[in-house]
């Protein structure tokens, strides 16, 4: 056993002195009956040659965006990581930490989330961001809550255009109390604001993804006044990289901001470990959830960091705690204080101007195929929806045997969108990528073309 | 008067302070189409003014800022992270390189099954793996985290209620629980019923028979228990929480304790989380990201996050993996999509290399290193429940308390000799409570180790107090200020 | 209103009646119990309350304690202070530091409650 250092001397000496005669004895609280029966079935012990055959085989099972043009995206995006962020991400004093209960002993791991802090407060406007949460979905619901305590409303919209798997975590956290989901429709592609009247009243919260799931831009302005007559808190899910270019969720009103903070700095990664980010108005402070860090200083004066407002958590208030979150995604929070550092103000700009442009670039290239139009004719930031003569089912599979994956069908999460794929672009694609697409789309689609 | 956290002396300046117009760390390809008109593409109305004040700087200089930062860090690699109930073990290299490879960190999330049958049958195996290892029906690694682990076995705990004809109203917790468990079942709708512990630190089985009712959902445990005792009236427990409809879910921060000695499903548990990040060494990170797979019985089988990863031997489809989403009574999502999914590989990774011996060889020896442990330290700190520990034990600093130095000054001063702190002030029934919690990958000489330096604290306390209240010297910062830090907040750089 | 006037409940608050009106705070006991005190949840004026509610929350760094109305009645007037400066009621628990003014139901009894020696044996016990 690689991992243990006891031998079996060691062993023999340590039960010893405890005065036992055996490892057994040890479990002698353990019922007996409990005890006897078990013998685990499960594979190994491997060497790590073994282990590594198996799981290079298991990694080559899987095709990945290296091997494939892909415009898959619809919320976890395909961006480079630069080396420096993996390189931090995987210094054993950062990773091999655990929660910086001993803050004296850990104000690397406090410094870089306060950073992180700072970071997601000047995107996103608002005074006052937490250390993370599990993903832009659980930290959508979890702002829902918050909304619900300070307003002591108890119903919620949610724009019907914010991403499916947002949407489905956002029920199951409300699943078990008195509340009411109302989902707003859409027209074009984006929420629907002459239907927002209607369901204002008690509302606590407005919920908005924008850009959204189609990668359309939202009228936050009008929902942000509506909202503000009604006095219902409008919490944006936004994409950080759009806020490079688009205006800050602070300039609209709305309370709480979140999002989904993978594109900064982490892989795609089969979608997880992903990085939930949650941003408020300062007066909300005391409501948030999970851990909050804070400047203070030494008693010799010097600056350090410290988890503050803890009375908020489950570790001390308990059943009354503002969430349940403990653990939360600390080394993807710092992975991402560092790609917005290596960036910096311009880089990251650049970044967010290349994907706009390569998508529009794209949006052009593919709307001019014959048997392909765009759905929708809003601005849009980072992907956006094109309708297909033909289903979409059949356009990604013949694609697929040519190595291009041309997006998410629709179809498997709004009805009535067989037809439509989903398309996304960052700054990885090349100019070739995006026509190879356009020129696959045409032989698969155009009466002469291939199938 | 100027806030000495903005103008005062630093240990390490903020990336904010470093940064420097004009540079950047990072080059972009060239891009090769036209650039868009961003006031044309996007609405002029609906762009900021000003770029984010986001910092500048070299490549460098990113890199030394994070280095130095990581230097202030206290690690598991350094020395021995004895904190109770967190399982600070050793985290092997291998399986950060094998979450590394390019075939899983590549892989996104709408590839088609038939594209990753790597990442869906590392995903269907784990599952099956920790089902085996737990004695438990079914598990799915879907929740991120321990505590949405435990959200999601409440709600299916109350969806198999509703089911049964009634919700029911009421989990029962005993006074040792983690602050997660009431904070979860309060999410999930019900009402926390804390119990007292017996004198020995378990469960007092006529507590329960009297607390329990038709209302009673579900008793919500940690086994062993957070004192570091195993409740061996499980049998009972479970005869009165099944007795009246109830469940019996077993919180799985300790289980350590019990890999190949004990299955929790065969001690009548119904539904568990697991922390991957505990017991199946995959690193902390500082906070996350963990991973709380969620296990149960049969009977809660319908109810699992959707989607759930399944088999088909016989490759219907073509191949032999893929997601069911025909769950109409699953509780529904709890990530966005199928959980943290690289600190599963690296779970999978620990569990093969280990085999069944292995597995068993960890917990023999965490429970061998908790035992040997108290054992040494109960001459200098009060051991309010003796007897043999499973995985950890917890001591009070009382008697310390006494000559003025309380528990919390105890972890500090452990800080000055190089270890870091045991758990403090938990579990809330002891005073004063050091919790510790040694794990497996301790050696014998490090044991030792640490037990000279508490008894080392246990002398200064007695004979030189001040050093030990005064601590820490020896890190970066000594002791900070943390009333200052609620009482005029600054949660965010450049903002007040 | 001197010492002499001062009530005390089992679950330390303290508070002084004039005419109608209770002033109302947190012991010295308790306040050296729970430490710096950095946030008190400034009551609502207006908020109706009967004997055992919950009147509002101190924290502490690390804490969290429950303050209960130890009589029925209406807050009229929560410490503004406080909110500036919650550490005054470590400083002056019974003078600056108060935390609430409740105006009391018709015919209210507050012989139940301890004085100031008979809160004093309480602590020691």
């Amino acid at each position: 056993m690689p991992y243990v250092p006891n031998t079996d001397r060691d062993r023999e000496e340590m039960l010893r002195e405890i005065g036992v005669g055996s490892v057994e004895e040890l479990f002698a609280a353990v019922p007996k009956g409990l005890r006897e029966s078990v013998e685990l079935d499960v594979p190994g012990p491997l060497s790590e040659a073994e282990l590594v055959r198996h799981m290079k085989r298991l990694a080559s099972m899987n095709r990945t965006t290296d091997d494939v043009v892909s415009f898959l995206g619809g919320g976890v995006y395909d961006h480079t990581v630069p080396a420096v962020v993996r390189y931090v991400m995987g210094m054993p004093q950062f990773y091999t930490a655990y929660t910086p209960y001993q803050a004296e002993a850990s104000q690397g791991t406090l410094q870089s989330i306060y950073e992180f802090q700072s970071l997601i407060c000047r995107l996103t406007g608002l005074g006052v961001a937490n250390a993370s949460m599990y993903d832009g979905a659980s930290a959508a619901a979890e702002a829902c809550l918050m909304a619900l305590a300070i307003t002591r409303r108890n119903k919620i919209l949610v724009a019907g255009t914010a991403g499916p798997s947002l949407r489905a975590v956002v029920a199951t956290y409300l699943e078990a109390s008195d509340i009411e989901i109302v989902e707003l429709p859409e027209t074009c592609g984006v929420t629907d604001v002459s239907a927002v009247d209607a369901h204002l009243e008690g509302a606590a919260v407005l919920l908005v993804q924008h850009p959204n799931f189609f990668g359309l831009l939202e009228p936050v302005d009008e929902l942000s006044v509506k909202c503000a007559d009604a006095g219902v808190l409008l919490v944006a899910s936004v994409d950080p990289l759009s806020l490079a270019v688009l205006k800050p969720p602070s300039d609209y009103g709305a309370a709480i901001a979140v999002g989904e903070g993978q594109s900064l700095g982490s892989p795609v990664g089969y979608g997880g470990p992903l990085l939930g980010f949650m941003a408020a108005d300062k007066k909300y402070l005391r409501r948030m959830p999970g851990r909050i860090i804070g400047a203070t200083t030494d008693t010799m004066g010097r600056r350090g960091f410290v988890m503050t407002l803890q009375t908020r958590e489950q570790h001390i208030r308990r059943a009354k705690a503002t969430s349940n979150i403990c653990t939360n995604e600390g080394l993807v929070a710092l992975g991402a204080a560092v790609h917005l550092s290596l960036l910096g103000k311009n880089g990251f700009r650049e970044l967010a101007l290349q994907v706009t442009s390569k998508a529009h670039y794209a949006a052009l290239a593919l709307s001019a195929v014959a048997g392909v139009d765009l759905r929708f004719e809003g601005p849009f930031f980072r992907e956006f929806v094109i309708d297909l003569s033909v289903p979409a089912r059949r356009v990604k599979e013949e694609l697929g045997r040519v190595g291009i994956w041309p997006g998410i069908s629709c179809g498997c999460y709004y009805d009535g969108m067989e037809n439509s794929l989903l398309v996304s672009v960052t700054e990885r694609h090349t100019r070739e990528d995006i026509d190879s697409l356009a020129s696959g789309l045409e032989a698969v689609i155009s009466p002469g073309g291939s199938s | 008067m100027s806030d000495p956290r903005k103008n005062g002396q630093t240990v390490e300046p903020t990336v904010f302070e470093l940064s420097h117009p004009g540079r950047s760390g990072y080059r972009l390809p060239a891009l090769d189409v036209p650039p868009a008109d961003l006031a044309e593409v996007l609405g002029a109305s609906n762009l900021r003014s000003t770029p984010p004040e986001l910092p500048e700087l070299s490549e460098p200089e990113v890199v030394r800022h994070f280095t130095r930062l990581a230097e202030m860090n206290f690690h598991v690699d350094r020395a021995m992270y004895p904190l109770g109930s967190c399982t600070m073990k050793y985290n092997p290299r291998i399986n950060e390189e094998m979450a590394g490879l390019p075939g899983f960190t590549g892989v996104h999330p709408e590839t088609t099954a038939a594209e990753c049958q790597g990442a869906i049958s590392l995903i269907y195996n784990l599952g099956r793996m920790l089902a085996e290892i737990s004695g438990m029906d079914h598990v799915s690694i879907q929740p991120p985290a321990g505590a949405s682990g435990e959200l999601a076995g409440m709600l299916m705990v109350r969806a198999y209620q509703a089911d049964q004809g009634n919700p029911r109203s009421k989990v029962i917790v005993p006074d040792t629980a983690h602050g997660t468990n009431p904070a979860s079942l309060t999410l999930a709708g019900y009402e926390a019923v804390e119990i007292p512990s017996g004198p020995d630190g378990r469960i007092d089985v006529q507590v329960l028979a009297a607390a329990v009712d038709e209302e009673t959902a579900a008793f919500m445990i940690t086994n062993p228990n957070t004192l570091g005792v195993f409740e061996s009236r499980i049998a009972d427990i479970a005869e009165i929480v099944h007795g009246v409809g109830g469940l019996l879910y077993l919180d799985g921060a300790n289980l350590n304790a019990s890999l190949g000695v004990v299955r929790p499903g065969d001690a009548g548990f119904d539904v568990m989380h697991f922390n991957l990040h505990k017991t199946f060494a995959t690193p902390h990170g500082g906070g996350g990201p963990g991973s709380g797979p969620v296990g149960v019985k049969s009977l809660l089988a319908d109810y699992l996050p959707c989607p759930v990863a399944r088999r088909d031997e016989r490759k219907a489809l073509g191949f032999e993996y893929d997601f069911d989403y025909d769950r109409p009574k699953s509780i529904g999502k709890v990530h966005a999509v199928y959980g943290n999914f690289l600190v599963a590989v690296k779970a999978y990774a620990y569990i093969l290399t280990l085999g069944p011996q292995g597995l068993r060889r960890v917990a023999e020896n965490a429970v061998l290193n908790a035992n040997y442990l108290q054992k040494k330290l109960e001459p200098f700190f009060e051991l309010p429940f003796p007897g043999l520990c499973q995985h950890e034990f917890v001591l009070s600093a009382s008697r310390q308390k006494e000559q003025g130095v309380r528990a919390l000054d105890v972890a500090k001063r452990l800080l000055d000799y190089g270890l870091h702190s045991p758990t403090v002030y938990f579990p809330l029934v002891v005073k004063e409570a050091l919790m510790i919690e040694p794990t497996e990958t301790e050696s014998r000489a490090s044991l030792d180790r640490f037990v000279d330096v508490m008894k080392a604290i246990a002398e200064e306390s007695a004979s030189s107090p001040e050093l030990v209240t005064g601590a820490p010297t020896g890190t970066p910062v000594s002791r900070l200020d943390e009333s200052l830090a609620a009482k005029e907040l600054d949660v965010a750089w450049g903002k007040t | 209103m001197g010492e002499k006037d001062r009530l005390f409940t089992e679950t330390h608050e303290w508070f002084s009646v004039e005419s109608d009106v209770a002033t109302l705070g947190l012991t010295d006991y308790a306040q050296g119990e729970l430490g710096d005190i950095v946030f008190v949840e400034l009551p609502e004026a207006g908020r109706s309350l009967a004997a055992g509610d919950v009147l509002t929350t101190v924290e502490s760094v690390k804490s969290v304690s429950e303050l209960y109305a130890p009589v029925e009645g209406e807050i009229i007037e929560g410490n503004a202070a406080l909110e500036d400066d919650p550490s005054v009621i470590n400083s002056d628990p019974y003078g600056k530091g108060w935390i609430a003014k409740l105006k009391l139901a018709p015919g209210t009894d507050v012989s139940r409650f301890m004085t100031t020696e008979q809160y004093e044996t309480h602590i020691k016990g």
